[in-house]
């Protein structure tokens, strides 16, 4: 029953992907393929004979400007006339900075290249068509990937094993714990692709154009259309943005922009949108900010506008992605350079000879500060978002954007809080720093364990304990909303426990000499299971509770 | 027919760090036999992805179709095999064939005398006291 269940299940989900397949291709398809054709036209000298920007309504919401043009050329000594500007059947795009650049590009009385349909030479166009539908059209194919990457994971992890027994692989070379995983090189490649668009579109880009315009003119301008347009998201539900356009004459020619700054922050506040075009009503007189050399490019303010959304999430996602890489690279050095002493090394630790002196990390005084700092640093935009966020909600409007990541940033502070208030109890309770001497006890041999405690007050309890861990992290899938996914948790269990002391009538200072049996197992660092040891120390002040600290230490293989 | 084996000489229940390991790799094969690895390793076991640590390797470039060759290993100072309930780990002598991939192997322990290398044990293990 429940395999009919999967099946059913299988099929839908396959009927589903074929559907949106077959809908995204004959919405994107025919257009793509037209762009695509249009690299293997015959490029053509060709003069244009006028060309000016026009506007027409894409939608009842959406106004598209694009390039009206008519230009001849000469092909098998016909002379031919063409008025494409472009393949496909939407010749325009909402930004009229593009099309105005296109009309000083192909300016009347200009030579330019057009390009010859070689089956029709009757059809032509100025620019190769644009081929950004194929990656919406790959996004089809990426999507179920995401979803369904545990499942395709596991898949190529059954048939590794099944090529490997196939193959009589000999034992020596079955790393498995070293073995570069494929998901942290997809996590790793989205993290980092993820975090570079962010960058880029969001920071880097404004940035560089702001740098750029040092030089550029003041003139007046006129606005022409201004007005804030509201979209629904799936992600984030109602999305606002500013839509305008301004008109401005430069060296003898008339041209039009939408640009108002640099940047283009996702999480500008609705509220601020709205009290701009309020302040800047259609027919307004402003001045604008021209490159003088690209007259089409201009902005009415020289502000750099980075939000603080884009720039968090591109560091989260970015710094994902490395650390992903840098987990992939560590398995692969690991398994191609850690051998022999490196190795032997290395999984056993590294020996102190000295007297090793065990304290409580992170301090805890130092990790509240740290936490008053990180909830300082959240709490700001926090704050800035969600005030955004319930202004907009007076004036009966969603700002989501501001609304979501506002309560997420204010989560973190309350999180920062919790744990700075956690840190600082830890600092007025007594605190146990201890001596190990050696630093690197050996199984079956003896070494001295000294505590004493900062910020002493008397005790009720007082015990320690030498204990050892055996460990084993484990990868398990698990279903969620997007698909499943899995986890690597590390499953802990404690072979030994031995009492170093249970005096109950506890000083805050002694010393006790502890004997390691030597049939213990010593401590193992491996890549995916362990055995380690601590010495906990479990006590209760007079009138507080019970606090439990662990200190790990390094036991080294019984001596010969 | 190829034939490839490796035998621990004066095979013991358990070694330790340090101790010696003679071992004699046989092989028996119709075509050219090609170059062949003694490795040396430990690898680990239980609930966690298998790990290999390989200690040493030795190569033979082998002459004729079928002979034998003794080789030496002293063993490390550690890990020692260890049985526990989430993990393992075990020491083994592997001779690989490079190009083949034809191999054999035998499996043996590193530990003290007194020690079977079972991690929990009832007469060492104290119970955690209640708190």
């Amino acid at each position: 029953m429940q395999h009919r269940g999967i099946s059913w299940r299988n099929w839908f989900l396959g009927l589903c992907f074929i559907a949106i397949l077959v809908l995204v291709g004959c919405a994107l398809g025919p257009d793509f393929i037209a762009a695509l054709r249009s690299y293997r036209w015959k490029a053509t000298p060709c003069k244009i004979l006028r060309s000016e920007v026009s506007t027409y309504p894409f939608s009842p919401s959406v106004t598209h400007y694009s390039l009206k043009v008519e230009y001849k050329y000469s092909h098998n000594g016909e002379e031919l006339h063409s008025t494409r500007f472009t393949t496909g059947d939407r010749q325009g795009s909402t930004d009229v900075g593009k099309a105005e650049e296109a009309a000083v590009r192909f300016a009347p009385g200009t030579h330019a290249t057009c390009y010859v349909n070689p089956s029709d030479p009757a059809d032509a166009v100025l620019e190769h068509g644009e081929l950004w539908g194929g990656l919406v059209f790959l996004s089809v194919f990426i999507l179920p990937v995401i979803v369904m990457h545990e499942s395709i994971f596991r898949w190529f992890d059954g048939r590794r094993g099944k090529n490997r027994d196939l193959n009589h692989l000999p034992l020596s070379e079955r790393n498995d714990a070293l073995r570069p995983e494929l998901r942290m090189v997809f996590f790793g490649f989205l993290g980092l692709l993820i975090g570079m668009a962010l960058f880029g579109f969001c920071v880097a880009y404004p940035l560089w154009r702001w740098s750029q315009s040092r030089n550029w003119v003041m003139t007046d301008a006129t606005v022409i259309q201004c007005q804030v347009k509201q979209e629904l998201s799936a992600q984030h539900g109602p999305e606002y943005s500013l839509e305008l356009l301004y008109g401005y004459d430069y060296a003898g020619r008339q041209y039009h922009s939408g640009q108002r700054t640099f940047g283009m922050a996702i999480d500008l506040p609705v509220v601020d949108l709205a009290a701009w075009v309020a302040a800047h009503p259609v027919g307004t007189a402003v001045k604008c900010f021209v490159d003088p050399q690209h007259p089409t490019e201009a902005v009415l303010e020289k502000n750099l506008e980075i939000g603080w959304v884009p720039v968090a999430l591109g560091t989260l996602m970015f710094g994902f992605g490395i650390l992903m890489f840098g987990r992939w690279w560590r398995a692969w050095w690991m398994g191609h350079f850690l051998v022999g002493k490196k190795l032997t090394e290395h999984c056993l630790g590294k020996r102190k000879n000295g007297i090793e002196h065990l304290r409580i990390t992170p301090p805890p005084l130092l990790a509240a500060i740290a936490c008053v700092f990180g909830g300082m640093i959240l709490g700001a935009p926090a704050y800035w978002s969600l005030r955004k966020g319930f202004q907009a909600l007076l004036h009966w409007q969603g700002d989501m954007i501001n609304l979501l990541y506002g309560c997420a940033a204010a989560a973190g502070t309350g999180w920062m809080i919790y744990l700075c208030g956690k840190f600082l109890r830890r600092a007025m309770n007594p605190r146990p720093v201890l001596r190990v001497i050696p630093g690197t006890p050996s199984a079956g041999g003896k070494f001295e364990v000294k505590w004493e405690f900062q910020n002493p007050k008397p005790l009720e309890k007082l015990r320690l304990y030498l204990e050892g861990v055996e460990e084993a992290k484990v990868r398990r899938a698990m279903p969620s909303m997007h698909g499943e996914v899995s986890e690597e948790k590390t499953n802990r269990s404690i072979f030994l426990s031995l009492p170093i002391s249970e005096d109950a009538t506890s000083k805050p200072a002694g010393m006790a000499c502890v004997e390691v049996p030597d049939s213990a197992m010593h401590s193992f660092f491996g890549e995916k299971c362990a055995v380690r040891w601590h010495i906990r120390v479990n006590f209760q002040s007079q009138g507080g509770s019970v606090l439990e600290y662990k200190f790990p230490i390094t036991l080294r293989p019984a001596k010969k | 027919m190829n034939g490839l084996t490796i035998k621990l000489e004066g095979m013991k229940s358990s070694y330790g760090p340090g101790d010696e390991l003679s071992v004699i790799a046989t092989w028996n094969s119709q075509e050219a036999p090609g170059p062949m690895e003694i490795r040396l390793f430990w690898f680990t076991g239980g609930m966690s992805p298998q790990q290999i640590g390989i200690v040493e390797i030795q190569t033979l470039e082998r002459s004729g179709p079928s002979g034998f060759k003794n080789f030496k290993f002293v063993l490390p100072e550690g890990p020692r095999s260890f049985f526990g309930v989430l993990a393992s780990l075990n020491w083994a002598i592997e001779a690989v064939a490079v190009q083949s991939k034809i191999h054999a192997r035998a499996i043996f322990t590193v530990g003290t005398e007194e020690s079977e290398g079972l991690l929990y044990k009832g007469a060492a293990t104290e119970e955690r006291p209640e708190e």
